[in-house]
């Protein structure tokens, strides 16, 4: 029996299910939302009082933080030498700078006024700080962080690619389970009948449309892209994927870009890696990563796809 | 001459009285029953089946006004599947019935059985 849960969290709609039996099974269920609350109480940007507007208000001084934060921090240095520096949470500075203010639900409106959210427009220095330039430092058995005065940290993709990961492994014990984070997908294996679990890709041209649907078992799905997150800062349209080589919203005409790897954490740096390449360097560096696959939807409306992609493709 | 007076032989009415009582009676019962019987049956309705090539239901239509409405086996589902036929209400393929799980969710038809809607949608934050 497949139960499941529906809620909003981190500026977006989440979706957890769990094919069990057990009567805990829908208890447990119920607990995903206050999970999420607590982890975007560490994590979120936008609020005033979470420990990372606190670690960011305090930049210059060592603090110690959570063990939440301390998890999501270690991923994301994992997942920026990974990347070989393409995928940085030191872009915040840049996403104000781009018109990335406050939580996406509340931009429509300044959109259609075509507003630049109050901010001034001057331009970033045309770099963005690195790990390498010690911006930061650490310290792994007391957990502390220090970072440079003019440093500032966005946890952003891995924050919900975390999240979704480690609610699905809180659900496991109970069944197979699914965590659908605004997009990004932890899936802890086949549904109890051994069918996969049947996940859509969303159209990026049609609201509610769907181009594909996949068959998945264990792995982590996630779309990257710039078709939903975008807004007018004076007569440019500016999106939330930085390209840390330039401090500006990457210039690709990759729309949206869907990735299937071993877990969602590796498929949101993947999926957002491609993004910023482009199309033509995005699927070269896929068809190098072994076990990740992925599917390009590019601003032409063409589709591009790596080699194994359509062995998830349910016929 | 010391002849045999021989005397004709007198029929013997006794067991012949019997016997045509027997016959009697044996096709008397057979008539009865026979009668008793075919009443019977008219009254159950017990005639002429035919089924209905609109849907999945088998009538078996009596004589009177009322009849008798048989749920019917669909063909076309797997048992047990979502949207069989269940409690005697045949099943419409034209409308997807909800499941708990999202299959056959904003009308899917018997074609498209073997790819359900989705559980989840992967797609940009949103």
């Amino acid at each position: 029996m497949i139960h499941k849960k529906q809620f909003k969290a981190m500026g977006c709609q989440m979706v957890a299910g769990l094919d069990s039996k057990s009567k805990r099974a829908a208890e447990r269920l119920a607990q995903v939302p206050v999970w999420f609350e607590e982890w975007e109480a560490v994590l979120s940007r936008f609020r005033e009082d979470s420990e990372l507007s606190r670690v960011n208000r305090s930049a210059g001084l060592e603090q110690t933080v959570s063990s939440v934060f301390w998890q999501v921090f270690q991923l994301a240095l994992e997942t920026e030498r990974r990347s070989g520096g393409i995928i940085s949470p030191l872009v915040l500075d840049a996403l104000l700078q781009a018109g990335y203010t406050q939580s996406f639900e509340t931009l429509p409106a300044r959109m259609a006024a075509g507003s630049a959210m109050g901010y001034p427009a001057a331009a970033l220095d045309g770099r963005i700080h690195t790990m390498d330039e010690a911006l930061i430092d650490w310290d792994g058995a007391s957990h502390s962080i220090r970072l440079a005065p003019d440093a500032h940290l966005d946890f952003g993709g891995v924050a919900k690619g975390w999240a979704a990961h480690t609610a699905m492994r809180k659900l496991e014990i109970y069944g197979s389970a699914l965590v659908d984070a605004g997009g990004d997908i932890a899936i802890s294996g086949l549904q109890a009948n051994g069918q996969p679990w049947p996940v859509g890709i969303a159209d990026p041209f049609q609201e509610g449309g769907q181009v594909d649907l996949l068959k998945a078992g264990r792995c982590g799905i996630a779309t990257s892209g710039t078709d939903f997150r975008r807004w007018k800062q004076g007569k440019i349209w500016q999106h939330h994927i930085i390209d840390p080589r330039t401090g500006n919203p990457a210039k690709t005409d990759v729309l949206s870009a869907t990735l299937v790897a071993t877990d969602v954490i590796e498929a949101e740096m993947a999926a957002k890696m491609v993004v910023i390449l482009g199309s033509r360097d995005g699927l070269s560096w896929l068809e190098d990563q072994p076990g990740i696959e992925g599917l390009l939807i590019l601003e032409n409306g063409n589709k591009l796809n790596s080699r194994k992609f359509s062995n998830y493709l349910w016929e | 001459m010391n002849q045999k007076k021989s005397h004709p032989r007198k029929p013997n009415t006794g067991m012949r009285g019997v016997k045509y009582m027997i016959l009697s009676v044996g096709l008397t019962s057979i008539l009865g029953f026979w009668g008793l019987f075919s009443r019977q049956a008219a009254a159950a309705g017990l005639v002429n089946p035919s089924s209905s090539g609109n849907n999945n239901t088998l009538y078996l239509q009596p004589s009177g006004s009322n009849f008798i409405v048989l749920p019917a086996v669909p063909t076309l589902v797997p048992q047990g599947a979502p949207g069989s036929s269940q409690g005697g209400v045949p099943f419409n393929f034209n409308q997807a019935p909800q499941s708990s799980f999202g299959f056959f969710q904003n009308g899917s038809s018997f074609g498209q059985f073997n790819r359900p809607s989705p559980f989840a949608t992967t797609r940009s934050s949103r």
